[in-house]
């Protein structure tokens, strides 16, 4: 209670004090009265005795600072002084500092606001137990069931305790109104005891349920369970229809668990069963494997080698897919976010250093400020005020200066959050679980307040040395000091040295992004629709899938305004995968293990025409090309000339190397190149062939037409046909090939767009503090400049003087820079393409750009110099 | 037991909380009374009566408030808290310990 009084007391001496001051002046003025009343009462006049009531008082101004000395905010009040103070300081300068404190701003938004998204996602434990100790095998989804099988029986093994396998998994969850395609995974039963997470309702899998005969079961994400499914509180042991087989709901994971990225939003048990014919054929598994505790990497290796030898003695595998040789095992994470760690981690490396730039500049003008005060601080001292006090004055100075800058810079962070997210190249949907929390208000203060401390470093230091000579020779010392013109240039060094490598960063991918657009895609992107439509469901017999994608065709041929249709069973642009080793029957040594690989593409006679790609030679896929008719395909030109060099392509003979493939494929046609799996990647070799001499249309194609009508208008037409010629079949994922285009240079565009924008911030920057400490020496010097020219310097020499001057630290800044450029090329290379990472257009670029720019920065203040009339100045001196 | 010698020094404190045990005061008023029931022994310096008022305040040991005084001039009375009456007790004992071990010495010591 009287702790509470006296804070109540205090609180309101520092918030009211003119009511304070004048409840004082009262109570003071109503003492005197009373004694001058008592005094008349003695018998003198009331004139003396109003006097002498005074007198008796003592001071009124001492008594009254004894009184309010009492109030015991002496600290506070005198911070609140310096806090005005320095506000009156802002506003003597608006644009620097408006310019300071912005530039301040965005440097500790960039860095909260990416240091929120590191947190998220490389820093934040995954939902598993111990991340750590659990491993991917490498070539990730590519094991197959019987080799799982036989690293099983090595397991425990004296690294590893248990191993798992996975594998992506588009679902149609079929309720009455529609079917809605997931994203589900299939797993072995022992997968949730591997990764150490288990159900908030409900059990995982059991033992066995991975094998052939066992019930069909689901765990739930909690976000398919809340969203899809209505959250209903007793949906374990009910059951739901996916791909047309009713499913018991035998768990739900909790809120937050993901595995092994957010998109996947159910998990059903792979069925491991030797007799199919998938068991042994082409690989599809991911493996995860939980390491004993206190491991390193080394044992992980060895024993990585120790399987691969033990892979060795079972299995041949093709040069391409040699399992046998470089086996290891990455961190999960790893696995998770890809490239997103590299990316993270350069541009928050380049927020930092926006802020350290920022930081300098700050820091030049708060030192400029501090030495233009110099003989207001000497005066100051002289009249009794404590070193120590001025100090804390510099200090809450640039406190404030960076506390509002930081304040600013977290509200930048808060309300950009989401797009900086967006515009972020995050894979896998992790997006999705990136969230800004109150470490990132932790975090903008502290460095707040580490960046107000820094800055008033070198003016505190110049203070406390005791440079407080002005009042002797207030006249004498105007030059710059020199320790203060070192810190200033180093300052200006700096910003040059950061300026040159942000902006080759910049100019890097910039080139990257014209190179990428420059690409021949070979394909025609424009006005292509491409929409994946899934028959999903065991109920669903292979005649049913012939039948919903050969009456889909020609409806979607019929369909207003589309030019043309074709199907593939794969995204082009997009997806990798399905593609096997070729024999070349013509040519023994490229069959068998030195067979090529090539990507295989089953396609209908429109896909050709619908892609916009030329048959070079020959025929392209005709209606006739049927099942029971020669087997025909079509090569890609570079698999021509890889297969048959300087040989007519046309009649040649391939054969796949898919176990039991027999029959030979007779080369009808070459197609021309085209970017099939990813736009920077290499040209795949690929091998065209009718989807009707398939033995089945499988479980999903991609429908593509030549259309000018907007994505959204096909889409929901297909999904009407859809309806009408089988309900089981349904929308998956759609696009226009544009945007699968575009997709591809998502990330080169979002890295070029954070550092054009960092690199432009920091070249301003640089300006901003080329001028200002430029035209602070011109002003502190403009007597000097006067003698000069009073004896004989011509403005030119002034003018050459000064601007060389000024560009001493940028030059040197600029070689560090570059310097540093090189130093990191490493870094920066797998981000470019068709650019290298030391291009030296990019680096003498900036270079120009950074001395252009200091140039222009110090010529204004110096073209001032010049100007100076020797007379005036040797007047004021 | 040794007396604290900051007692001395709070002496000025210890009068102004033993007068407003008779009855709340103006700070006019205090030093009055400090003067004519000390039968003008003491006398409070003006300036530290009102420091001190202000930081009995803050301690908690006296509130303030305004009110008219019969004249009908409007003044600052200043009156005891709960922990002012305790702090009164703690004061006058160390006080009465204090001058008791000072008076003993001095008879002592002549």
């Amino acid at each position: 209670m009287r702790f509470l009084r006296n804070l109540l007391f205090r609180l309101r001496a520092l918030l009211r004090p003119g009511a304070m001051e004048q409840e004082l002046n009262e109570e003071f003025a109503f003492h005197v009265e009373m004694e001058t009343k008592k005094l008349i009462a003695q018998g003198l006049s009331p004139a003396a005795a109003a006097h002498q009531a005074r007198l008796s008082f003592g001071g009124p101004v001492a008594e009254r600072e004894r009184a309010r000395d009492s109030w015991g905010i002496t600290m506070l009040r005198d911070l609140m002084a310096d806090l005005r103070h320095a506000f009156r300081q802002f506003r003597r300068k608006p644009a620097f500092s408006a310019l300071g404190i912005l530039t301040l701003a965005l440097g500790l938004g960039a860095t909260v606001g990416l240091t929120g998204v590191v947190r998220s996602v490389l820093i934040r434990p995954l939902p598993v137990a111990d991340e750590a100790s659990l491993r991917i095998f490498y070539f990730s989804g590519s094991w197959r069931g019987a080799e799982f099988d036989y690293l099983q029986d090595w397991m425990p093994s004296p690294v590893f305790t248990r191993l798992a396998a996975y594998v992506a998994s588009g679902t149609a969850l079929r309720t009455e109104a529609q079917s809605t395609v997931l994203l589900g995974g299939l797993a072995s039963a022992n997968l949730f005891e591997t990764i150490g997470a288990s159900p908030m309702m409900g059990r995982a899998f059991a033992r066995g349920e991975d094998r052939p005969g066992a019930e069909p079961v689901v765990v739930l994400s909690y976000g398919l369970w809340q969203q899809e499914l209505g959250g209903d509180p007793g949906i374990v042991n009910k059951r739901i229809v996916l791909d047309g087989t009713p499913t018991t709901v035998i768990g739900v994971m909790p809120r937050g668990f993901f595995f092994p990225s957010p998109e996947y939003r159910l998990w059903r048990p792979l069925t491991l069963d030797p007799a199919q014919g998938m068991y042994r054929g082409r690989g599809w598994l991911t493996l995860v494997a939980r390491t004993r505790p206190g491991l390193d990497d080394v044992a992980v290796q060895a024993e990585m080698n120790r399987l691969a030898a033990a892979l060795d003695e079972e299995y041949d595998y093709p040069a391409a897919w040699d399992k046998t040789k470089n086996a290891y095992a990455t961190p999960l994470r790893d696995e998770l976010i890809g490239n997103t760690r590299s990316a993270l981690l350069l541009l928050l490396g380049a927020g930092v250093l926006l802020l350290l730039m920022a930081c300098a500049n700050v820091a030049a003008l708060v030192l400029a400020r501090t030495t233009d005060r110099t003989h207001e601080m000497a005066l100051r001292a002289a009249l009794g005020a404590g070193r120590g006090r001025l100090a804390r004055q510099i200090v809450t100075e640039s406190l404030a200066f960076s506390l509002l800058a930081g304040g600013l810079g977290l509200a930048i962070a808060t309300l950009g959050f989401g797009v900086l997210v967006r515009s972020l190249p995050l894979q896998n949907g992790i997006g999705a679980t990136v969230a800004l929390d109150w470490t990132a208000f932790v975090a903008a203060f502290l460095l707040s307040v580490l960046v107000g401390l820094g800055v008033a470093v070198a003016p505190v230091r110049d203070l406390l040395r005791g440079n407080l000579k002005g009042l002797s020779n207030e006249r004498g010392s105007r030059g710059l000091g020199r320790s203060t013109g070192r810190i200033h240039a180093a300052l200006v060094g700096g910003e040059a040295a950061v300026a040159v490598l942000l902006v080759v960063g910049a100019m890097l991918l910039v080139r990257s992004v014209g190179q990428l657009l420059s690409i021949n895609l070979g394909l025609d992107p424009t006005n292509v629709v491409a929409i994946e439509v899934t028959a999903f469901g065991s109920d669903l017999s292979g005649e049913d899938r012939w039948r919903i994608f050969r009456e889909l065709t020609p409806r979607a041929e019929a369909l207003n305004g589309v030019t043309s249709v074709g199907l593939m069973n794969r995204f082009p642009l997009r997806d990798r995968g399905n593609q096997g080793t070729m024999n070349i029957l013509s040519d023994p040594e490229l069959q068998g293990a030195n067979a090529p690989n090539a990507y295989y593409r089953p396609i209908s006679p429109g896909t050709l025409r619908t892609l916009g790609l030329e048959i070079v030679k020959g025929r392209g896929i005709e209606p006739t090309d049927r099942a029971g008719a020669m087997e025909v395909g079509l090569v890609s030109e570079s698999f021509a000339a890889k297969a048959w060099p300087g040989q007519d392509p046309i009649g040649q003979q391939i054969r796949t190397g898919q176990a039991g493939d027999t029959t030979a494929i007779n080369v009808v046609g070459v197609v021309e190149e085209a970017k099939l799996e990813s736009v920077a990647g290499q040209n795949p070799f690929v091998l065209y062939t009718p989807l009707e001499q398939e033995w089945g249309p499988g479980s999903g194609q991609v429908l593509m037409l030549k259309t000018e009508r907007p994505l959204e208008q096909v889409v929901t037409e297909v999904r009407g046909m859809l309806r009408e010629i089988d309900p089981r079949a349904a929308v998956a994922r759609v696009t226009t090939l544009q945007e699968a285009v575009n997709g591809a240079m998502v990330e080169p565009l979002q890295l070029r767009f954070f550092l054009s924008l960092f690199g432009g911030l920091a070249l301003l920057l640089g300006v901003v503090g080329v001028y200002s400490v430029v035209s602070y020496s011109v002003s502190r010097r403009q007597q000097e400049f006067g003698v000069r020219m009073a004896l004989g310097a011509t403005p030119q020499s002034v003018l050459r003087h000064v601007v060389g001057k000024g560009l001493v630290p940028v030059i040197v800044g600029t070689v560090v820079g570059v310097g540093g450029a090189v130093a990191l090329a490493g870094l920066a290379s797998r981000f470019l393409y068709g650019v290298s990472a030391t291009d030296p257009l990019s680096i003498g670029l900036a270079a120009v750009a950074l001395l252009g720019s200091g140039v222009a920065a110090a010529t204004v203040p110096a073209i001032r110099a010049a100007r100076v009339s020797p007379v005036e100045s040797l007047r004021a001196e | 037991m040794s007396i604290d010698t900051a007692v001395i020094r709070g002496t000025l404190d210890l009068l102004i909380l033993r007068v407003l045990t008779l009855e709340p005061m103006h700070g006019w008023g205090i030093s009055e009374r400090i003067q004519s029931l000390s039968r003008e022994a003491l006398r409070a310096q003006q300036g530290s009566l009102y420091a001190s008022l202000h930081r009995l305040t803050r301690e908690g040991w006296i509130r303030s408030y305004w009110q008219d005084t019969d004249s009908g001039r409007r003044a600052r009375y200043y009156a005891l808290t709960k922990a002012g009456e305790k702090q009164v007790a703690v004061e006058t004992d160390q006080w009465l310990r204090l001058s008791a071990g000072v008076g003993r010495l001095i008879s002592a010591t002549s």
